[in-house]
C-alpha cells in the first residue's frame, strides 16, 4: 500500500513505526515507537463507517489465538476507543499499555509500564490500525 | 523522495481450521538502491546488526530460532535467516517468508521493519 501524502513537510522516515530496544546494564526495554497521519482525526469517521473498529477488535483477537503457548502475549488485552479520535487506548494487563499522544509534534501512541515482550502484540495492533486509518482518504 | 515510495509495513495474520498463519510484509522503498550506498557510508548496517544482537539478548529463544544477516553491496539486506533452512528473502522489493512459523516470523519481522526504517532514515536524511 503506497501512502499518499499526510506527512508532506516532515522527514518520511519519522514515520515508519518502529520496535526500539534499549540494551544496557541498567535495563531492558523494547518502546514502540508508531505515529499517526497528522490529519488522523478526519479520517476517523470513515473509519468507523468501514468497521475498522471491528477489522482492529478481530485482528487483536487473532493475535492472541496465534500465539497462545506465548504466555508474554496473553497478558489481558483492551482496547478503548472514543468517537472522535478513535484507537485511544492499548491496555496491557492492569497498568501498562501504549496511549495516544497529541502532546508533541504529532500525534502518536507512547508506551507506558510495558515489558519487553509484551510490548509486542500492542505493536502489531497499533501499526494494523494506522494501517488501516492510512487507506482512508 | 516522495511519499509515493512509502509502504506500511504489516504481519497479517490469517486463521483457518489448521490454525494461524502468520505473513510478514515488510517493502523496501522503490528507490532503495538509490538509499543503500547512502545506508552502508552511515553505518546502517552495523546498527542493524546491533539491533539484532540486542533483540537476541532480550528476547533470547522466546521468539524462534538465532537469526543471521545477509548483505549485498548494491542491493543491501537480502536475507534474514532463521536456523538453518528458514528466512526471509528480498525479491522485488519485498522480504518472501520460506518455511517461517509464527514465533519466527515475528523476529523475522521485526528485523526487516527496522532494517527499512533505517534505509529510510539513513538513506534521506
Amino acid at each position: 500500500m503506497a501512502i499518499d501524502s499526510p506527512w508532506e513537510d516532515l522527514p518520511l522516515f519519522l514515520f515508519y513505526p518502529s520496535l526500539d530496544l534499549i540494551f544496557d546494564e541498567r535495563e531492558k526495554l523494547i518502546l514502540p515507537n508508531i505515529r499517526l497521519p497528522p490529519d488522523y482525526r478526519e479520517r476517523v469517521p470513515i473509519f468507523y463507517e468501514r468497521k475498522g473498529k471491528e477489522k482492529i477488535e478481530e485482528y487483536m483477537s487473532n493475535l492472541m489465538g496465534a500465539f497462545k503457548d506465548i504466555s508474554a502475549f496473553q497478558a489481558d488485552m483492551r482496547l478503548n476507543w472514543t468517537e472522535d479520535q478513535g484507537l485511544r487506548n492499548i491496555r496491557v494487563g492492569i497498568h501498562g499499555g501504549l496511549d495516544l499522544s497529541e502532546e508533541r509534534s504529532s500525534p502518536r501512541f507512547e508506551g507506558h509500564n510495558l515489558e519487553w515482550l509484551n510490548a509486542i502484540p500492542p505493536f502489531f495492533i497499533a501499526t494494523t490500525y494506522v494501517r488501516e486509518l492510512l487507506k482512508v482518504k | 523522495m516522495t511519499l509515493e515510495y512509502f509502504e506500511y509495513p504489516q504481519l497479517i495474520i490469517n486463521t483457518g481450521q489448521d490454525g494461524a498463519s502468520i505473513t510478514p510484509k515488510v517493502t523496501v522503498p522503490s528507490n532503495y538502491l538509490l538509499l543503500v550506498p547512502r545506508f552502508y557510508k552511515r553505518k546502517g548496517k552495523e546498527d542493524v546488526e546491533e539491533y539484532l544482537r540486542n533483540f537476541g539478548r532480550i528476547v533470547g529463544g522466546r521468539l524462534g530460532a538465532p537469526m543471521h544477516l545477509h548483505w549485498n553491496d548494491q542491493r543491501g539486506l537480502v536475507h534474514i535467516g532463521v536456523g538453518l533452512e528458514r528466512g526471509l528473502d528480498l525479491a522485488n522489493r519485498e522480504f518472501i517468508p520460506h518455511n517461517l512459523g509464527a514465533l519466527n516470523a515475528i523476529g523475522a519481522f521485526l528485523i526487516a521493519n527496522y532494517y527499512v526504517g533505517e534505509l529510510l532514515k539513513r538513506g534521506t536524511e
